[in-house]
Protein backbone atom coordinates (compact mmCIF):
# COMPACT_ATOMS: atom_id res chain seq x y z
CA UNK A 1 0.00 0.00 0.00
CA UNK A 2 1.37 3.40 -0.86
CA UNK A 3 1.64 6.10 1.74
CA UNK A 4 -0.94 8.12 -0.14
CA UNK A 5 -3.46 5.31 -0.16
CA UNK A 6 -2.85 4.72 3.53
CA UNK A 7 -3.42 8.40 4.25
CA UNK A 8 -6.69 8.43 2.33
CA UNK A 9 -7.80 5.36 4.23
CA UNK A 10 -6.99 7.00 7.55
CA UNK A 11 -8.86 10.16 6.63
CA UNK A 12 -11.80 8.31 5.19
CA UNK A 13 -12.11 6.07 8.22
CA UNK A 14 -11.97 8.97 10.61
CA UNK A 15 -14.34 11.10 8.58
CA UNK A 16 -16.98 8.42 8.53
CA UNK A 17 -16.79 8.13 12.28
CA UNK A 18 -17.19 11.83 12.91
CA UNK A 19 -20.04 12.20 10.47
CA UNK A 20 -21.86 9.45 12.27
CA UNK A 21 -21.05 10.95 15.64
CA UNK A 22 -19.98 7.47 16.62
CA UNK A 23 -17.57 6.41 19.32
CA UNK A 24 -16.07 3.18 20.47
CA UNK A 25 -18.15 2.86 23.59
CA UNK A 26 -21.23 1.89 21.69
CA UNK A 27 -21.19 4.17 18.67
CA UNK A 28 -24.36 5.77 19.94
CA UNK A 29 -24.80 9.35 18.82
CA UNK A 30 -27.10 10.03 21.74
CA UNK A 31 -30.40 10.32 19.94
CA UNK A 32 -31.27 13.78 21.20
CA UNK A 33 -30.84 15.43 17.82
CA UNK A 34 -28.23 17.91 19.03
CA UNK A 35 -25.62 18.27 16.29
CA UNK A 36 -23.14 20.02 18.56
CA UNK A 37 -23.21 17.11 20.99
CA UNK A 38 -22.88 14.61 18.17
CA UNK A 39 -19.81 16.47 17.07
CA UNK A 40 -18.50 16.59 20.65
CA UNK A 41 -18.76 12.81 20.85
CA UNK A 42 -16.83 12.36 17.61
CA UNK A 43 -14.22 14.90 18.68
CA UNK A 44 -13.76 13.20 22.04
CA UNK A 45 -13.05 9.95 20.19
CA UNK A 46 -10.45 11.61 17.99
CA UNK A 47 -8.76 13.20 20.99
CA UNK A 48 -8.65 9.79 22.68
CA UNK A 49 -7.07 8.40 19.51
CA UNK A 50 -4.44 11.14 19.67
CA UNK A 51 -3.71 10.51 23.36
CA UNK A 52 -3.11 6.83 22.65
CA UNK A 53 -1.07 7.51 19.53
CA UNK A 54 1.25 10.07 21.11
CA UNK A 55 1.61 7.89 24.21
CA UNK A 56 2.74 5.02 22.00
CA UNK A 57 5.08 7.24 20.02
CA UNK A 58 6.62 8.57 23.21
CA UNK A 59 7.23 5.03 24.38
CA UNK A 60 8.95 4.14 21.09
CA UNK A 61 11.17 7.20 21.40
CA UNK A 62 12.06 6.46 25.01
CA UNK A 63 12.82 2.82 24.30
CA UNK A 64 15.14 3.72 21.44
CA UNK A 65 12.99 1.86 18.91
CA UNK A 66 13.19 4.76 16.47
CA UNK A 67 16.92 5.29 16.75
CA UNK A 68 19.36 6.04 19.51
CA UNK A 69 19.34 9.77 18.86
CA UNK A 70 16.02 11.38 19.73
CA UNK A 71 15.77 15.06 18.76
CA UNK A 72 14.95 16.97 21.97
CA UNK A 73 12.44 19.20 20.21
CA UNK A 74 10.49 16.23 18.85
CA UNK A 75 10.57 14.45 22.21
CA UNK A 76 9.20 17.58 23.89
CA UNK A 77 6.44 17.99 21.31
CA UNK A 78 5.35 14.37 21.69
CA UNK A 79 5.37 14.56 25.49
CA UNK A 80 3.36 17.78 25.45
CA UNK A 81 0.92 16.42 22.90
CA UNK A 82 -0.02 13.55 25.20
CA UNK A 83 -1.10 15.88 27.99
CA UNK A 84 -2.69 18.41 25.66
CA UNK A 85 -4.81 15.85 23.83
CA UNK A 86 -5.79 14.32 27.18
CA UNK A 87 -7.06 17.70 28.37
CA UNK A 88 -8.92 18.13 25.09
CA UNK A 89 -10.51 14.71 25.54
CA UNK A 90 -11.55 15.66 29.06
CA UNK A 91 -12.97 18.96 27.85
CA UNK A 92 -15.22 17.30 25.27
CA UNK A 93 -16.36 14.75 27.82
CA UNK A 94 -17.25 17.57 30.18
CA UNK A 95 -19.44 19.03 27.43
CA UNK A 96 -21.09 15.65 26.95
CA UNK A 97 -21.71 14.84 30.59
CA UNK A 98 -22.89 18.38 31.23
CA UNK A 99 -25.62 17.76 28.68
CA UNK A 100 -26.56 14.41 30.15
CA UNK A 101 -24.70 12.22 27.69
CA UNK A 102 -22.21 9.48 28.47
CA UNK A 103 -18.48 10.04 28.32
CA UNK A 104 -16.55 8.79 25.31
CA UNK A 105 -13.80 6.53 26.62
CA UNK A 106 -12.44 4.93 23.46
CA UNK A 107 -11.17 5.72 20.00
CA UNK A 108 -13.12 5.39 16.77
CA UNK A 109 -12.38 1.81 15.77
CA UNK A 110 -11.85 2.29 12.03
CA UNK A 111 -9.56 5.27 12.46
CA UNK A 112 -7.64 3.40 15.15
CA UNK A 113 -7.22 0.46 12.79
CA UNK A 114 -5.99 2.68 9.98
CA UNK A 115 -3.58 4.46 12.31
CA UNK A 116 -2.25 1.18 13.63
CA UNK A 117 -1.63 -0.06 10.09
CA UNK A 118 0.24 3.12 9.21
CA UNK A 119 2.20 2.87 12.46
CA UNK A 120 3.63 -0.50 11.46
CA UNK A 121 5.74 1.27 8.85
CA UNK A 122 7.22 3.76 11.31
CA UNK A 123 10.85 2.87 11.91
CA UNK A 124 12.56 6.19 12.55
CA UNK A 125 11.90 9.58 14.08
CA UNK A 126 11.11 11.29 10.78
CA UNK A 127 8.47 8.69 9.94
CA UNK A 128 7.03 9.06 13.43
CA UNK A 129 6.83 12.82 13.03
CA UNK A 130 5.22 12.41 9.61
CA UNK A 131 2.51 10.12 10.98
CA UNK A 132 1.91 12.47 13.90
CA UNK A 133 1.50 15.29 11.40
CA UNK A 134 -1.10 13.29 9.48
CA UNK A 135 -3.08 12.66 12.65
CA UNK A 136 -2.93 16.33 13.66
CA UNK A 137 -3.92 17.33 10.14
CA UNK A 138 -6.91 15.04 10.28
CA UNK A 139 -8.03 16.35 13.68
CA UNK A 140 -7.64 19.96 12.56
CA UNK A 141 -9.57 19.39 9.36
CA UNK A 142 -12.35 17.87 11.41
CA UNK A 143 -12.53 20.96 13.59
CA UNK A 144 -12.12 23.26 10.61
CA UNK A 145 -15.02 21.70 8.78
CA UNK A 146 -17.29 21.79 11.82
CA UNK A 147 -16.62 25.35 12.96
CA UNK A 148 -18.98 27.12 10.54
CA UNK A 149 -21.79 24.74 11.45
CA UNK A 150 -21.64 24.54 15.24
CA UNK A 151 -24.40 26.38 17.04
CA UNK A 152 -23.56 26.75 20.70
CA UNK A 153 -20.98 29.43 21.59
CA UNK A 154 -19.29 27.17 24.15
CA UNK A 155 -18.95 24.32 21.67
CA UNK A 156 -17.74 26.66 18.95
CA UNK A 157 -15.16 28.23 21.24
CA UNK A 158 -13.81 24.89 22.40
CA UNK A 159 -13.52 23.57 18.84
CA UNK A 160 -11.79 26.79 17.77
CA UNK A 161 -9.34 26.73 20.69
CA UNK A 162 -8.45 23.11 19.94
CA UNK A 163 -8.09 23.83 16.25
CA UNK A 164 -5.67 26.64 17.05
CA UNK A 165 -3.41 24.44 19.17
CA UNK A 166 -3.64 21.64 16.62
CA UNK A 167 -2.64 24.02 13.84
CA UNK A 168 0.36 25.06 15.92
CA UNK A 169 1.45 21.48 16.55
CA UNK A 170 1.16 20.81 12.82
CA UNK A 171 3.20 23.88 12.02
CA UNK A 172 6.01 22.87 14.37
CA UNK A 173 5.97 19.30 13.04
CA UNK A 174 6.29 20.57 9.46
CA UNK A 175 9.15 22.79 10.62
CA UNK A 176 10.92 19.89 12.33
CA UNK A 177 10.51 17.82 9.18
CA UNK A 178 12.25 20.49 7.12
CA UNK A 179 9.10 21.45 5.24
CA UNK A 180 7.45 24.79 4.76
CA UNK A 181 5.78 25.24 8.16
CA UNK A 182 2.77 26.91 6.60
CA UNK A 183 0.19 24.64 5.07
CA UNK A 184 -0.65 25.54 1.51
CA UNK A 185 1.23 28.83 1.69
CA UNK A 186 0.13 31.13 -1.08
CA UNK A 187 -2.85 28.99 -1.97
CA UNK A 188 -6.42 30.09 -1.62
CA UNK A 189 -7.49 30.93 1.92
CA UNK A 190 -9.67 27.87 2.35
CA UNK A 191 -7.96 24.99 4.02
CA UNK A 192 -8.16 21.66 2.33
CA UNK A 193 -10.91 19.56 3.84
CA UNK A 194 -11.28 15.85 4.21
CA UNK A 195 -12.80 14.39 1.10
CA UNK A 196 -12.41 10.71 1.96
CA UNK B 1 -28.78 26.55 26.65
CA UNK B 2 -29.77 25.81 23.04
CA UNK B 3 -27.59 26.81 20.14
CA UNK B 4 -29.85 29.54 18.78
CA UNK B 5 -30.41 30.98 22.22
CA UNK B 6 -26.69 30.97 22.98
CA UNK B 7 -25.68 32.64 19.74
CA UNK B 8 -28.54 35.11 20.08
CA UNK B 9 -27.35 36.14 23.53
CA UNK B 10 -23.81 36.59 22.27
CA UNK B 11 -25.03 38.77 19.40
CA UNK B 12 -27.28 40.88 21.62
CA UNK B 13 -24.31 41.51 23.91
CA UNK B 14 -22.20 42.75 21.00
CA UNK B 15 -25.06 44.77 19.51
CA UNK B 16 -25.67 46.43 22.85
CA UNK B 17 -22.03 47.48 22.99
CA UNK B 18 -22.13 48.89 19.48
CA UNK B 19 -25.45 50.67 19.33
CA UNK B 20 -27.74 50.72 16.33
CA UNK B 21 -26.62 54.09 15.01
CA UNK B 22 -23.03 52.96 14.63
CA UNK B 23 -24.14 49.85 12.81
CA UNK B 24 -25.99 51.82 10.17
CA UNK B 25 -22.82 53.59 9.09
CA UNK B 26 -21.13 50.36 8.02
CA UNK B 27 -23.58 49.68 5.26
CA UNK B 28 -23.61 50.58 1.61
CA UNK B 29 -27.31 49.76 1.59
CA UNK B 30 -29.90 48.89 4.25
CA UNK B 31 -29.37 45.45 5.75
CA UNK B 32 -30.90 43.38 8.49
CA UNK B 33 -29.49 43.49 12.02
CA UNK B 34 -27.77 40.15 11.54
CA UNK B 35 -26.17 41.25 8.27
CA UNK B 36 -25.17 44.60 9.75
CA UNK B 37 -23.17 43.00 12.54
CA UNK B 38 -21.67 40.44 10.20
CA UNK B 39 -20.55 43.27 7.92
CA UNK B 40 -18.79 45.00 10.78
CA UNK B 41 -17.15 41.75 11.79
CA UNK B 42 -15.94 41.27 8.21
CA UNK B 43 -14.71 44.87 7.90
CA UNK B 44 -12.78 44.53 11.15
CA UNK B 45 -11.34 41.22 9.98
CA UNK B 46 -10.21 42.92 6.76
CA UNK B 47 -8.51 45.63 8.81
CA UNK B 48 -6.72 43.04 10.94
CA UNK B 49 -5.46 41.19 7.87
CA UNK B 50 -4.16 44.49 6.48
CA UNK B 51 -2.40 45.14 9.78
CA UNK B 52 -0.87 41.67 9.87
CA UNK B 53 0.30 41.99 6.27
CA UNK B 54 2.13 45.17 7.26
CA UNK B 55 3.62 43.46 10.31
CA UNK B 56 4.98 40.64 8.14
CA UNK B 57 6.61 43.18 5.84
CA UNK B 58 8.55 44.54 8.83
CA UNK B 59 9.99 41.18 9.89
CA UNK B 60 13.77 40.87 9.60
CA UNK B 61 15.14 39.22 6.48
CA UNK B 62 17.48 36.27 6.30
CA UNK B 63 15.95 33.22 7.95
CA UNK B 64 12.44 34.60 8.18
CA UNK B 65 12.23 36.21 4.75
CA UNK B 66 10.49 33.26 3.11
CA UNK B 67 8.05 32.95 5.97
CA UNK B 68 7.34 36.68 5.96
CA UNK B 69 6.63 36.60 2.24
CA UNK B 70 4.31 33.58 2.48
CA UNK B 71 2.51 34.83 5.58
CA UNK B 72 2.07 38.29 4.09
CA UNK B 73 0.59 36.80 0.93
CA UNK B 74 -1.83 34.70 2.98
CA UNK B 75 -2.95 37.76 4.92
CA UNK B 76 -3.57 39.57 1.64
CA UNK B 77 -5.59 36.59 0.39
CA UNK B 78 -7.68 36.53 3.55
CA UNK B 79 -8.27 40.27 3.37
CA UNK B 80 -9.57 39.97 -0.17
CA UNK B 81 -11.84 37.13 0.85
CA UNK B 82 -13.25 39.14 3.76
CA UNK B 83 -13.72 42.14 1.50
CA UNK B 84 -15.55 40.04 -1.05
CA UNK B 85 -18.00 38.73 1.50
CA UNK B 86 -18.47 42.21 2.92
CA UNK B 87 -19.61 43.33 -0.52
CA UNK B 88 -21.84 40.29 -0.91
CA UNK B 89 -23.65 41.26 2.29
CA UNK B 90 -24.06 44.84 1.11
CA UNK B 91 -21.22 46.51 3.01
CA UNK B 92 -18.31 48.67 1.99
CA UNK B 93 -14.86 47.08 1.72
CA UNK B 94 -12.36 47.91 4.41
CA UNK B 95 -8.78 48.15 3.16
CA UNK B 96 -6.98 50.06 5.91
CA UNK B 97 -5.08 48.53 8.85
CA UNK B 98 -7.00 48.33 12.09
CA UNK B 99 -6.49 51.73 13.75
CA UNK B 100 -6.84 50.44 17.30
CA UNK B 101 -3.86 48.11 16.97
CA UNK B 102 -1.87 50.12 14.42
CA UNK B 103 0.46 51.52 17.14
CA UNK B 104 1.82 48.00 17.64
CA UNK B 105 3.71 48.42 14.37
CA UNK B 106 5.70 51.27 15.88
CA UNK B 107 7.40 49.01 18.43
CA UNK B 108 11.13 48.47 18.23
CA UNK B 109 10.86 44.68 18.00
CA UNK B 110 9.16 43.59 14.75
CA UNK B 111 9.14 39.93 15.83
CA UNK B 112 7.32 40.72 19.07
CA UNK B 113 4.91 43.04 17.27
CA UNK B 114 4.06 40.43 14.64
CA UNK B 115 3.57 37.80 17.35
CA UNK B 116 1.17 40.02 19.27
CA UNK B 117 -0.74 40.95 16.12
CA UNK B 118 -1.16 37.33 15.01
CA UNK B 119 -2.56 36.53 18.45
CA UNK B 120 -4.99 39.44 18.17
CA UNK B 121 -6.21 37.91 14.92
CA UNK B 122 -6.61 34.43 16.41
CA UNK B 123 -8.46 35.63 19.50
CA UNK B 124 -10.69 38.02 17.57
CA UNK B 125 -11.71 35.35 15.08
CA UNK B 126 -12.49 32.86 17.85
CA UNK B 127 -14.71 35.44 19.53
CA UNK B 128 -16.42 36.33 16.26
CA UNK B 129 -17.11 32.70 15.37
CA UNK B 130 -19.56 32.64 18.27
CA UNK B 131 -21.37 35.73 17.01
CA UNK B 132 -21.35 35.78 13.19
CA UNK B 133 -24.44 34.32 11.53
CA UNK B 134 -23.57 34.28 7.84
CA UNK B 135 -22.25 30.84 6.93
CA UNK B 136 -19.67 32.10 4.45
CA UNK B 137 -18.41 34.67 6.96
CA UNK B 138 -17.97 31.90 9.51
CA UNK B 139 -16.04 29.77 6.99
CA UNK B 140 -13.71 32.66 6.29
CA UNK B 141 -13.20 33.43 9.97
CA UNK B 142 -12.33 29.78 10.66
CA UNK B 143 -9.87 29.64 7.76
CA UNK B 144 -8.19 32.91 8.71
CA UNK B 145 -8.00 31.81 12.34
CA UNK B 146 -6.18 28.64 11.30
CA UNK B 147 -3.75 30.61 9.14
CA UNK B 148 -2.96 33.08 11.92
CA UNK B 149 -2.47 30.19 14.36
CA UNK B 150 0.18 28.74 12.04
CA UNK B 151 1.94 32.11 11.77
CA UNK B 152 1.83 32.45 15.54
CA UNK B 153 3.54 29.08 15.91
CA UNK B 154 6.41 30.03 13.60
CA UNK B 155 6.89 33.34 15.39
CA UNK B 156 6.85 31.65 18.79
CA UNK B 157 9.52 29.19 17.62
CA UNK B 158 11.59 32.09 16.30
CA UNK B 159 11.16 33.90 19.60
CA UNK B 160 12.19 30.81 21.57
CA UNK B 161 15.34 30.39 19.50
CA UNK B 162 16.18 34.03 20.00
CA UNK B 163 15.65 33.72 23.75
CA UNK B 164 17.94 30.70 24.01
CA UNK B 165 20.63 32.35 21.91
CA UNK B 166 20.15 29.81 19.13
CA UNK B 167 19.25 32.16 16.33
CA UNK B 168 21.83 30.46 14.13
CA UNK B 169 19.45 27.48 14.06
CA UNK B 170 16.55 29.56 12.81
CA UNK B 171 15.98 28.60 9.22
CA UNK B 172 12.79 28.16 7.26
CA UNK B 173 12.86 25.53 5.92
CA UNK B 174 15.02 23.83 8.53
CA UNK B 175 17.90 21.68 7.22
CA UNK B 176 17.12 18.16 8.44
CA UNK B 177 20.69 17.91 9.70
CA UNK B 178 19.87 20.59 12.25
CA UNK B 179 16.84 18.79 13.70
CA UNK B 180 18.78 17.18 16.53
CA UNK B 181 20.41 20.50 17.42
CA UNK B 182 17.16 22.29 18.20
CA UNK B 183 16.51 22.84 21.90
CA UNK B 184 13.53 21.12 23.48
CA UNK B 185 11.75 24.44 23.91
CA UNK B 186 11.05 24.46 20.17
CA UNK B 187 8.80 21.47 20.73
CA UNK B 188 6.92 23.00 23.63
CA UNK B 189 6.57 26.69 22.84
CA UNK B 190 3.81 26.25 20.29
CA UNK B 191 1.29 25.46 21.47
CA UNK B 192 2.15 26.20 25.10
CA UNK B 193 -1.22 25.02 26.37
CA UNK B 194 -3.87 22.38 25.66
CA UNK B 195 -6.62 24.94 25.05
CA UNK B 196 -5.57 28.12 23.29
CA UNK B 197 -5.57 30.82 25.98
CA UNK B 198 -7.64 33.82 24.96
CA UNK B 199 -6.38 37.32 25.74
CA UNK B 200 -8.52 39.84 27.56
CA UNK B 201 -10.53 42.48 25.70
CA UNK B 202 -7.48 44.72 25.44
CA UNK B 203 -6.09 42.36 22.80
CA UNK B 204 -9.32 41.44 21.00
CA UNK B 205 -10.60 43.65 18.21
CA UNK B 206 -14.26 44.48 18.83
CA UNK B 207 -16.41 44.62 15.68
CA UNK B 208 -16.49 48.43 15.78
CA UNK B 209 -12.72 48.80 15.77
CA UNK B 210 -12.27 48.23 12.04
CA UNK B 211 -15.77 48.98 10.81
CA UNK B 212 -16.47 51.75 8.35
CA UNK B 213 -18.80 54.12 10.12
Amino acid sequence: MTLDLSRRRLLAAGAAVVVAGACSNGGDAGGDGDGDLDFAAGAAGIERLAVDHFTGTGRLLTDGKLGALVPPALAALVANAVGQHRQAHDAWNKVLTGAGRAEVTGSPAKAQEALNAAGLRVTDVLAAATLALRLEDYACQTYQRALPTLGRPETTTLAAQLNVVGQQRQTVLRYLLGRNPLAGAGADPHLRLITG
Amino acid sequence: MGSDEGRGLARRHVLGLLGGGILAGALAAPASGDAALDIRILQTASSLEALAEAACARLPGDALSGFARDAGRRHADHKRAFQGQTSTLGGRSQDAPNPRFLPLLEGSDPLAAATTIEKVLVDTYIANLTVAVDRRARELLAAAMAGAAQHLAVLRVAGALATTGSTQLLAVPLPVADLAKLPSTVGSVAPPEALHAMSGPELVADPASGALG
